[in-house]
């Protein structure tokens, strides 16, 4: 079963799920969501299938709330803000003697936290408490994600984080799903490492097993540790699918377009998966080469419309007729495309814009710069007020990449991180700790020696590098996804056990940061014997990025798989852009 | 079943079984299918086994050690020696069985449930009891094993019952001997709120710099700034004290920013630019607590004419040795938002003088950035405002930058004719020039002058 497949019947567990949780309850009954789970709840459970199913009406959790029917359903994750709102609303409604019903639906689970505050608020005689446990959610077809952005600090920095345990949980559905008996699950960095203890010891556990009908097939899981590469997110992303998240931010594989992009009189939601055609044609182009695509389909939509409009016989007419139920959308389409386009282009030729990304550059290429040059761009980045993301970020690059001497590197990077403090305030002290912390601000750390061999070791910057002379509409490596100047690196460990069958290369180059390679064969019963790889129809691979990944290296991977004639399906904890680490990391002192 | 048949196979026969004091039915409910496959942990949170529990007796911690109560059934409490093993003897109701060895069998059960059993339970969120296990050896061993599990919930549940049941000191020591329980600790104390204890943990944790760094937000979330300076300079003693001099240092710069904003505070409310507050409710002015920059800025939009002490911008300037680039560009800014071009004039030629070489580089800001400045504070077309020294400004400038493309491209964006026209003729560009056309009102001089350009012999234009 192909993965987009399975993905779809994920999407049907999980409303069946939903459902028998929401049957314990007699319709109607009201709904209250939280609002940042709104988008993702509607990929699965969209209005109308919550509305058919007993849902009366639906509301945002507020900390005020006061209407609605006697039976109410809250779909939350487990965060204390969140059960403060619903203790509240329930404390009101015990004050003012209404008769409710309480349902508070956790995703993906609740956390002894949560019980124990609405324990503390005296409340569990009158809640109900259930867990949703929703896994991987289908993106695009080959595309699954976790979606659980918000612990990506303490997966990064703190090490403190339940993501071990969710992506475990994760592989053990897989792994029972699987219809291989058995597949190699690849190790790359110390969180993949503790996802394997911890799926050993869900393997352990006599689990009552859940019937599962469909099935999906893959003979090799990769789990990336995100830590092996932090230079990949921290880049501008230059085709059309990343620049829209960089740029709009996509949430959930949709992007919320304002008045501003479309001309519209109100937001357009834009879903961005294969089942939009022209999407899924340009999702990968570098945005240049949009422009003229989108004229070419514009001249064939015009055509088409010339020649229905000639049509003269009944027959004719009815199949133009028909015709046109495809040819609206596509038109509805190319127009709203088209306006992201116009925006994204707009936006990135602003001078600032220009300059951030030609000093990227400069960077990547490596190239011995005047270090005066660039202390006093630092500065003047400062002076104009700069978003501070930008800064750190071209720092961060400046840290990792730069072949000056050490010490040269960390005089300016002090000057310029007291600069930054004097320009953006003393609040962002732990930020610039937290980047220390993760090696990406100090060039003294093994990973900026790691960066450093990689690019060696591995060609990560392609000597020719400039973007004119890289053919992006005809790539040769996954260079393409940086405009020629840079191989993710993630992806090249990957290109290289693909090509080579061993991870010599790679782990080689983890050891400087102590990080190892491992392969582990996985069978569903100790007494069978390993399969003969001839017995193996064909290699499915999954590549799994543990604290997420970006569009840049989703489209690297698919290159990968096209380009090797393998099919490789994407799985990550969730969809990162250039600013994703910076958000996660900013710990802003009040 | 599993954790009972070992019992029951040493000699706790059926008989034995009735001494705890079960319900008539027990046996057979034990025996039964639906005990079958009872786990001993599920065993011991059904109701038959609480039912036992009580009716036996109770094992208690206190401050002088172990002692071991008396059954829940049991009025009296004898008193037990528990030095002398001898002396320690179990009870339990005595009309039922006084001289058999419960305790023994009870104590095989209990030792059935183990602390990994309890792990997995929390791991799979079933309800258990954690506060079974009072040793803190079987402490250690949850912990060790919740680590293991890198299941923050179930980490957290573990931390948690330590936090409940054992001393500060000991709980020290225990995360100290599981480095990576304390982030977890910290953690768990962060999303409770307990700030305090949180920094009190890391201190005893030896975690100055963490500590010191919550110390520092406390600080900066007061709202008072002079009770925010005091505790920042707590703050700055700590992290020096400790060894953490960067840090120190960042205190000390915001320390003395917050000073300086207070003078200028007390300078703005003694001229009357502040309101006097409501009874003991001050009102503070808005420069206090932003970065440096902001507060030139402001100075430069509200203080510009100042010579007085911090609130002059220029003196500020020369207390925060901020380089004069940095000073140029904030203060054009803030004059340019307030359209006060005279100031931005004079700003310029105090420090916009070119050296003898007349390199632009000897400027103190480049002319592209200050045209960059105007456009984002004002980006109305030129002569638009009828405003005749900006409209000079703007043409001085548009001429200094030296890169033709880019001084194209600035005056295209004020629409400045003749610097337009004469760009594109230096760059010897004439379609652009022809198309430039479209830009200008009918009326316009400048299409004479294009027209003029156009039909000149003496330019080679690049593209014939």
């Amino acid at each position: 079963m192909a993965l987009s497949d399975f993905g779809s019947i994920l999407v049907k567990r999980y409303q069946s799920e939903l459902l028998s949780i929401l049957s314990q309850f007699d319709a109607p009954m009201d709904l209250v969501l939280e609002k940042e789970l709104s988008s993702f709840i509607d990929q699965i459970s969209p209005i109308q299938f919550l509305k058919s199913h007993g849902v009366e009406k639906i509301f945002y959790l507020e900390p005020e709330m006061n209407v609605g029917s006697d039976k109410r359903v809250y779909l939350i994750r487990p965060i204390g803000s969140n059960i403060n709102k619903i203790c509240r609303h329930v404390n009101y409604d015990l004050d003012q003697n209404i008769n409710r019903n309480y349902l508070i639906i956790f995703v993906p689970f609740k956390t002894i936290l949560c019980e124990e505050l609405i324990e503390s608020y005296a409340l569990l005689d009158f809640v109900e408490l259930h867990e949703w446990h929703i896994e991987l959610i289908p993106l695009d077809s080959d595309l699954l994600s976790l979606e659980s952005s918000h612990s990506l600090k303490n997966y990064l920095i703190n090490e403190c984080s339940s993501m071990p345990r969710l992506v475990a949980s994760t592989l053990y559905t897989l792994f029972q799903v699987n219809i291989s008996n058995q597949f190699h699950l690849h190790l790359l960095g110390e969180q993949a490492d503790k996802v394997f203890q911890v799926f050993n010891y869900l393997k352990s556990m006599p689990l009552a097993n859940k019937p599962i009908v469909n099935r999906c097939y893959f003979t090799d899981v990769i789990l990336v540790d995100r830590n092996i590469d932090l230079i990949t997110p921290l880049l501008t992303q230059i085709s059309y699918e990343g620049l829209l998240d960089d740029i709009f931010g996509v949430q959930h594989g949709s992007v919320n377009l304002t008045e501003k992009v479309t001309g519209k009189s109100k937001p357009t939601k834009l879903m961005l998966n294969s089942n939009d055609p022209t999407y899924s044609q340009v999702r990968g182009y570098h945005i240049s080469f949009l422009f003229s695509f989108i004229k070419d389909q514009s001249k064939k939509l015009i055509y088409k419309y010339d020649k229905g409009r000639k049509q003269t016989s009944i027959s004719e007419m009815k199949s133009f007729v028909s015709e046109l139920k495809t040819l609206k959308p596509m038109e509805q389409s190319l127009v709203v495309h088209l306006c992201a386009c116009e925006f994204l282009k707009d936006v990135r030729s602003t001078p600032i814009n220009q300059k951030l990304l030609s000093l990227e550059h400069a960077l990547l290429s490596r190239e011995q710069l005047d270090e005066k040059a660039l202390v006093k761009f630092f500065e003047s980045l400062l002076s104009f007020q700069v978003s501070w993301k930008d800064i750190l970020r071209l720092l961060c690059l400046y840290s990792l990449l730069n072949p000056a001497p050490t010490k040269e590197r960390i005089k300016i990077l002090n000057h310029i991180e007291k600069q930054f403090i004097r320009a953006h305030g003393c609040g962002h002290i732990n930020t610039i700790l937290n980047l220390q912390e993760l090696g990406l601000l100090n060039p003294q750390d093994e990973y900026v020696h790691m960066c450093q061999m990689g690019i060696k070791k591995l060609g990560l910057i392609p000597k020719v590098h400039k973007t004119d002379s890289v053919d992006l509409s005809n790539p040769i490596d996954t260079s393409f996804v940086f405009g020629g100047a840079y191989k993710p690196l993630s992806c090249t460990i990957i290109e290289n056990f693909l090509k080579q069958g061993n991870w010599k290369l790679g782990s080689e180059l983890l050891a400087s940061i102590k990080f190892r390679i491992t392969t582990n064969l996985i069978s569903k019963s100790k007494c069978l014997a390993p399969e003969k790889s001839g017995k193996m129809a064909h290699k499915q691979y999954l590549v799994f990025f543990l604290g997420g990944c970006s569009y840049s290296e989703v489209n690297a991977i698919r290159f990968l798989g096209n380009q090797l004639g393998i099919e490789i399906g994407i799985a990550t904890t969730s969809i990162l852009n250039r600013d994703s680490i910076f958000q996660s990391l900013d710990d802003y002192i009040v | 079943m599993d954790a009972l048949s070992p019992l029951l196979s040493k000699g706790a026969s059926k008989k034995e079984a009735n001494y705890f004091n079960f319900d008539d039915d027990f046996e057979s409910k034990l025996m039964s299918d639906e005990y079958q496959d009872v786990s001993a942990k599920e065993f011991r949170s059904s109701s038959i086994a609480h039912q036992m529990k009580d009716s036996v007796f109770t094992v208690q911690e206190d401050e002088s050690g172990i002692k071991i109560g008396a059954p829940i059934y049991q009025p009296e409490l004898e008193k037990i020696d528990i030095s002398n093993p001898e002396t320690v003897k179990f009870t339990t109701t005595p009309e039922k069985a006084p001289e058999e060895p419960i305790p023994e069998i009870l104590e095989k059960i209990e030792s059935a449930i183990e602390p990994s059993d309890i792990i997995r339970d929390i791991f799979l969120g079933k309800h258990t009891w954690i506060g079974r296990f009072r040793e803190l050896s079987k402490k250690r061993e949850l912990l060790k094993l919740a680590l293991e599990t890198y299941d923050q919930n179930t980490i957290f549940s573990v931390l948690w019952h330590l936090k409940a049941t054992l001393s500060n000191e000991v709980l020290i020591n225990t995360l100290d001997e599981f480095p990576a329980s304390k982030l977890h600790y910290y953690t768990l104390l962060q999303q409770k709120g307990l700030e305090e204890e949180l920094i009190t943990t890391t201190h005893a944790c030896k975690d100055y710099g963490k500590s010191g760094l919550l110390k520092l937000k406390q600080a900066r979330r007061l709202g008072d700034p002079y009770k925010q300076f005091l505790m920042m300079k707590d703050c700055e003693n700590y992290f020096r004290k400790f060894g953490f001099i960067q840090l120190a240092d960042f205190v000390l710069d915001e320390c003395d920013l917050l000073d300086a904003q207070l003078s200028i505070h007390t300078f703005e409310k003694s001229t009357g630019m502040i309101q006097e507050g409501i009874g003991s409710v001050e009102i503070f002015s808005p420069v206090l607590k932003t970065p440096n920059f902001t507060t030139l800025y402001y100075l430069c939009l509200r203080h510009f004419h100042s010579n007085t002490g911090l609130s002059s911008p220029t003196n500020f300037q020369a207390k925060f040795d901020i380089s004069n680039a940095d000073f140029l560009c904030i203060a054009l800014s803030a004059r340019s938002q307030v359209k006060d071009w005279q100031s931005v004039d004079n700003l310029l030629k105090k420090y916009q003088t070119k050296t003898w070489f007349g390199k632009n580089n000897s400027f103190v800001l480049a002319p592209e950035k200050i045209i960059e400045i105007f456009h984002q504070k004002d980006p109305s077309p030129w002569v638009a405002t009828g405003n005749e020294l900006r409209d000079s400004l703007i043409v001085s400038l548009l001429n200094q930058i030296e890169d033709l493309e880019e001084r194209y491209l600035w005056s295209f964006n004020f629409l400045c004719h003749p610097v337009v026209i004469d760009t594109l003729v230096k760059l010897k560009d004439k379609n652009r020039l022809e198309n430039y056309v479209t830009y200008l009102p009918r009326t316009s001089k400048y299409l004479r002058q294009i027209g003029d350009k156009l039909a000149a012999k003496s330019i080679i234009w690049r593209d014939s």
